[in-house]
């Protein structure tokens, strides 16, 4: 069962139910149930979105996976198999909140301290200290200290001499969660072409190049091509970059530039970072973003099969 | 108001008009433009009334005159005009298909917006306008595979641009579409359409031709350029009727709404004060 809450829009629910479906798919005994607290979209947003997700999977998989939505006037079920009794379900969602909700542990620091992490393990960098995560991630201990207790507890991390750490593999089981909910931790801001014109990707590119403002790395297909010269995609639908500071350079970029906030098809989208460090690389031109924020960026364009390939590259690397 | 299709044209232009006049003329105005942007429009019929084409070398009575009688005496027709003089406006032989308008290459220098050059023909006086901005349209021109030549994009642009520094109160003699409209909207309107279809990047690599035809034939005025363009900006009733005639003109069909338009105008306005800088 996934626990879902604040849910801040349609990518976050996409990417859950994407991910119950993979793990699914994984074993034909499995099932999965969604479970969804107070989500901020409609009940009938949530439930076109819930059919035409299912469409997209093969029915072996889909009519494995149910789904609930709780914390409206009136609760919501497509239970797998069978009838839901939803007073005893919220009984026992009840006690499981109070105790230990997977999804509510999922904070923004732990997500920082994450990717520090996880920065470290692509890069083949060997143990690290607490002290070297705090100050990258910009964390306090107490915050280290239980991001590291509760990798540990899912064997995704291990303690090595002289308070350093090491991820154990990918941490496939942390890396689902944080994709699911990446949207809305990560808040990135949407810019569509003004204009009305077909955006053209690579123009912008050539003039944030020549900008160059402090600050930016690129991310998402740009980072991809320099992890893996064989990046699987025709084209690149975006642009993608990874900021620290302010976005002034916007209208200096391009005047067009709009920002979207409902659904739509930014030409560029910006990742603000909110850690002191940013872990860019260097190049001969614009830094490119960590392998981390790459992945999650693929992620949130749901180029998941090329995702899934550079994480397998990475790793073997 | 007619129907043309831009390539349509252009071919009966090529058999139409003699091939040792070809070199004595450029198609300018919407139709050089719906021409340039054929595949942009996806082959659409524009709404223009005429053919306009401008007649070189500038200012030169002798060859406006030597073209169209050698016209009358293949057959065109005059198509009335309501100007006194008459403008030449000319059908091709057994058609009223389209027509043709004669307007004048200026002479460097020429002050005024707008002169008449008296032109007597073989069965009567008319006249040629010439416009001041209008020699812009010669720089780069432009040539279609046929052998036909017309203004570039960015002079038509740069014409129009020049031709008004300000929104002012002029307005077209003719509804469009049932609206009386500022001269200017037009004409800067035009300017945007022309914009939007060439992309931002292809609109850059205009003002390198500006200032090689700016320092040729305007080189006090750089500074403005884009001044008109600037007071549309700030006159949301001037701005929604250039929107407006775009709606009607090159961009119909295209659904281009009123802010993607002030975008462009914004773009182009930005672009060329960092070119300057």
């Amino acid at each position: 069962m996934a626990i879902l809450s604040k849910v801040q829009g349609v990518r976050d629910f996409d990417g859950a139910l994407f991910q119950l479906a993979k793990w699914v798919a994984g074993d034909r005994n499995r099932q999965a149930l969604l479970v969804m607290l107070a989500p901020g979209m409609s009940p009938d947003r949530l439930k076109r979105e819930w059919d035409s997700d299912r469409a997209l999977m093969q029915k072996s998989v889909a009519h494995r996976i149910g789904l609930v939505i709780l914390g409206m006037d009136v609760p919501w079920a497509k239970p797998v198999g069978g009838w839901l009794d939803f007073q005893r379900l919220q009984r026992v969602l009840g006690t499981t909140i109070k105790a230990k909700s997977p999804m509510t542990s999922l904070t923004p620091k732990f997500f920082e301290v994450f990717k520090v992490i996880m920065v470290h393990w692509f890069r083949k960098a060997g143990p690290i200290s607490l002290g070297q995560i705090q100050g990258e991630s910009g964390s306090s201990y107490p915050t280290v200290a239980h991001a590291v207790k509760k990798l540990e507890t899912r064997r995704e991390l291990t303690r090595k001499s002289r308070r350093r750490i090491e991820l154990s593999n990918f941490p496939r089981e942390t890396w689902s969660e944080v994709v699911a909910l990446s949207n809305s931790l990560r808040k990135p801001v949407r810019f569509v072409d003004g204009t009305g014109r077909p955006p053209d990707v690579f123009a912008l590119m050539r003039r944030l190049e020549r900008l160059a403002p402090s600050g930016i790395a690129w991310g998402g297909v740009t980072a991809a091509r320099h992890y893996d010269k064989k990046f699987n995609l025709n084209g690149t639908p975006r642009l993608d970059i990874c900021m620290q500071g302010d976005m002034n350079f916007i209208r200096e970029l391009d005047p067009a530039l709009q920002e979207i906030t409902g659904e739509g098809f930014p030409v560029l989208v910006v990742h603000p970072l909110h850690r002191p460090h940013p872990m860019y690389e260097k190049t001969s031109k614009l830094p490119v973003a960590d392998p981390v924020e790459t992945l999650l960026d693929l992620h949130e364009m749901r180029l998941y099969e090329q995702s899934d390939d550079l994480i397998r590259r990475l790793t073997n690397a | 108001m007619n129907r043309l299709d831009p390539q349509a044209v252009f071919s009966r232009l090529h058999d139409d008009l003699p091939r040792s006049l070809h070199r004595h003329f450029i198609v300018v105005g919407s139709l050089a433009a719906a021409f340039h942007f054929r595949t942009a429009l996806e082959g659409r019929a524009i709404n223009t009334k005429d053919a306009d084409i401008v007649i070189t070398p500038a200012g030169e009575v002798d060859a406006c005159q030597k073209m169209a009688n050698r016209l009358l005496k293949l057959g065109w027709t005059h198509r009335r005009s309501e100007h006194s003089p008459p403008f030449i406006r000319l059908h091709p032989k057994n058609s009223t298909d389209y027509f043709i308008e004669f307007l004048g290459l200026p002479k460097r220098g020429q002050r005024v917006a707008k002169t008449i050059i008296r032109v007597d023909l073989r069965d009567g006086w008319y006249g040629v306008p010439c416009f001041r901005f209008m020699g812009l349209t010669n720089e780069g021109a432009l040539r279609s595979k046929e052998g036909i030549r017309y203004a570039a994009p960015s002079m038509m642009a740069l014409a129009n641009l020049l031709s008004h520094r300000s929104v002012g109160t002029q307005r077209m003699a003719s509804l469009i579409e049932g609206r009386s409209i500022l001269r200017s909207s037009k004409d800067l309107g035009r300017v945007l359409a022309l914009a939007w279809l060439s992309g931002r990047e292809q609109v850059q690599s205009w003002f390198d031709q500006w200032n090689d035809a700016m320092d040729k034939w305007f080189p006090s005025q750089r500074s403005a350029v884009l001044r008109g363009l600037k007071d549309l900006l700030g006159d949301p009733g001037a701005f929604e009727e250039a929107w407006f005639t775009t709606r009607f003109g090159l961009l119909q069909g295209k659904n281009v709404s009123e802010k993607q338009l002030r975008s462009v105008a914004e773009q182009l306005v930005s672009d060329w004060s960092e070119s300057l800088s």
